[in-house]
């Protein structure tokens, strides 16, 4: 009967209303919480599409230097920034310090047209390949050299270079079956291996022999100093999104490669969407806070004369509080649950749609918007439950 | 429990008071004692009641219920005292006129439990006859019947103090005798006295002292 009393003049529609405000903005929020987090462990994840965690960075070239030869990275320089946050690992491109040239095998396959080009070579500890080690690999005595070039070379040849030459184009298989002859001078005699193209890679733009040929050819071919300073480095990196390295980077007039900066220019989209989406839905909660807050507040005083009359015959007002409180729980229980669901229901929605985009997101509702949920349900209880106990309250004689 | 007022001046009064009976003085409302309080309109009488029920807080001067400061106490103490220690017939009675009679009477028993409650109120009820009319909603009583619901509900609760403002202002003289009987009958049996305010007009009811104000 007291419940009765207390909610004998509510209006229905306005709290259908209120609800759906609140509903809205707190699955807004959530929403965008998860669809954040998603796709930051989308382009943070080591098999993605996405995944810009390698730079290869160099200095930048000036006008001076080009003249003379391209600075080197000294140790310094490099323990600089293995140190930054964010940096896992850092490791020179090692050259070669030798001439080197190659040329196709006579009557090698399809490319009956004979080829020769000057080389260069490049290598970097195997641990930052892209390609599973396999065939990639050489140790002294060997006498294939396995080469990786980068995916986009093969483009190049097969849409530039092969059309405006007459030549064939090829597939990266055939290309990878064609042998090749590399010639490299050692202190005045010529040393043949064969070699063969064994991998493309994304990632790298270089002409990339296993480590260990390239150690052991510095060594054995040439008398230069084999420690000369790299003048490319490859950096891995944990957070690709990561503008603190972006930025040490520029402030230091080092080079790195446009893709990756792309990646981070895109996750800084992303970020920047986010933000703007955070704030609108953090916006929405507020405004439905305050039009629920209202609203229970019109409940009160609606309700005053009940309330007032109740007070005067001695009940409690711990007690009206509870009955309001009560129905508080009631409601945040009912748009809890409401919204937890739909996001539930959007997220596989949304996990449906990107698998046909090749993007794996989880199923699932992420402990961290739960844990979100949580604070706002919290805090909107706790909030109501202020403005409803200042309401009660202050009917009573101020003691 | 002794009611006192000590120098309480009610804000709109503030300046008119010298050599008042109440207003300003050290007074008492001592136990065993039933005092009316008579006065024009606008002298107070609703003012006073009010403000021994907490429901003003307008005024200097400190209000001792029992050994308490009144003005230390805490919400749940005034609702303590207002549903064990004093009962009051306000003057617009304050029912729910959206439930019955029967509903409007329970109330107190909802807030603080009456083990007597049923028999106590078929028996007040039926004394002011008005046992026909409890399962009808209040908004639909006439005025003389809502008072005599909204006495019987103060009579259902615990009290050692009856604060009626004006209580028989839609009372007929036979139900004023009834009632006056009845009242002196449940303040006998809870020990329990009155303070009621009249316009001036006499009532069966006897008092003890009479306070003009």
């Amino acid at each position: 009967m007291i419940r009765r009393l207390l909610l004998s003049r509510q209006k229905p529609v306005q709290l259908l209303i209120s609800s759906i405000g609140a509903f809205m903005g707190i699955l807004l929020v959530l929403f965008t919480l998860q669809t954040y987090l998603d796709f930051k462990e989308l382009m943070s994840d080591k098999s993605d599409w996405l995944h810009p965690e390698y730079l290869t960075i160099n200095k930048k070239l000036s006008v001076l230097s080009s003249f003379g030869k391209a600075e080197g990275f000294d140790e310094e320089e490099i323990e600089a920034l293995e140190k930054l946050s964010g940096v896992e690992h850092v490791a020179p491109f090692r050259s070669n310090l030798f001439k080197a040239s190659g040329m196709n095998m006579p009557g090698g396959g399809s490319l009956n047209k004979e080829l020769y080009a000057e080389l260069f070579f490049e290598s970097i500890p195997d641990e930052m390949l892209d390609q599973e080690k396999g065939s990639f690999s050489w140790k002294p005595g060997d006498e294939l050299i396995p080469i990786l070039i980068p995916a986009d070379y093969l483009k190049l040849y097969n849409f530039g270079f092969a059309p405006s030459q007459g030549m064939p184009q090829v597939s990266p298989k055939t290309l990878s079956s064609i042998p090749f002859r590399i010639l490299m001078d050692s202190m005045g005699t010529t040393i043949r291996k064969d070699a063969r193209i064994v991998a493309y890679s994304q990632r790298i733009q270089s002409i990339l022999v296993p480590d260990a040929f390239l150690a052991y050819a510095n060594a054995n071919y040439t008398t230069a100093d084999p420690d000369r300073k790299p003048s490319r480095l490859i950096v891995q990196v944990k957070d690709p999104s990561n503008t603190e390295v972006l930025r040490y980077l520029d402030e230091h007039n080092y080079e790195s490669n446009e893709e990756q900066l792309r990646n981070s220019r895109l996750s800084n989209v992303l970020k920047i969407i986010s933000s703007i989406l955070a704030a609108v839905a953090g916006l929405i909660i507020f405004l439905s806070f305050l039009g629920f807050f209202q609203y229970t507040q019109l409940v009160l005083y609606r309700n005053q004369y009940e309330i007032r009359t109740l007070l005067d015959l001695g009940m409690p007002p711990a007690r009206l509080f509870g009955v309001y409180l009560k129905m508080i729980s009631l409601v945040i229980l009912v748009i809890g649950t409401v919204s937890l669901v739909s996001l539930f229901f959007i997220q596989g929605m949304m996990q449906e749609r990107l698998a046909e985009y090749g993007l794996e997101l989880t199923a699932q509702l992420r402990p961290e918007v739960l844990l979100s949920a949580l604070i706002i349900f919290v805090l909107f209880f706790v909030i109501q439950g202020v403005g409803l106990r200042k309401g009660i309250y202050g009917m009573m004689p101020k003691g | 429990m002794e009611i006192r007022l000590q120098h309480i001046v009610p804000k709109p009064f503030a300046g008119s008071v010298s050599e008042h009976q109440v207003w300003g003085q050290d007074f008492s409302f001592h136990p065993n004692h039933n005092y009316l309080l008579t006065a024009p309109s606008g002298k107070g009488k609703s003012t006073l009641l009010h403000i021994l029920h907490g429901s003003r807080n307008d005024y200097t001067g400190t209000l001792w219920l029992g050994e308490r400061d009144s003005a230390r106490f805490r919400p749940s103490e005034w609702a303590a005292y207002r549903s064990g220690k004093i009962a009051v017939v306000f003057q617009d009675l304050r029912l729910f006129p959206q439930l019955t009679g029967r509903e409007n009477l329970r109330i107190p028993h909802l807030i603080h439990k009456n083990p007597n409650f049923d028999e106590e109120q078929n028996k007040y009820a039926a004394a002011l006859g008005m046992d026909a009319h409890l399962d009808k909603k209040c908004g639909i009583l006439s005025l003389g019947q809502q008072q005599r619901i909204a006495l019987i509900r103060a009579l259902l609760q615990d009290f050692s103090w009856l604060l009626m403002d004006e209580p028989f202002s839609h009372l007929d003289t036979a139900n004023q005798e009834i009632a006056s009987e009845l009242i002196h009958e449940v303040l006998a049996q809870k020990k329990a006295s009155m303070i009621v305010s009249s316009l001036g007009i006499e009532t069966p009811l006897s008092f003890t002292e009479r306070i003009a104000l």
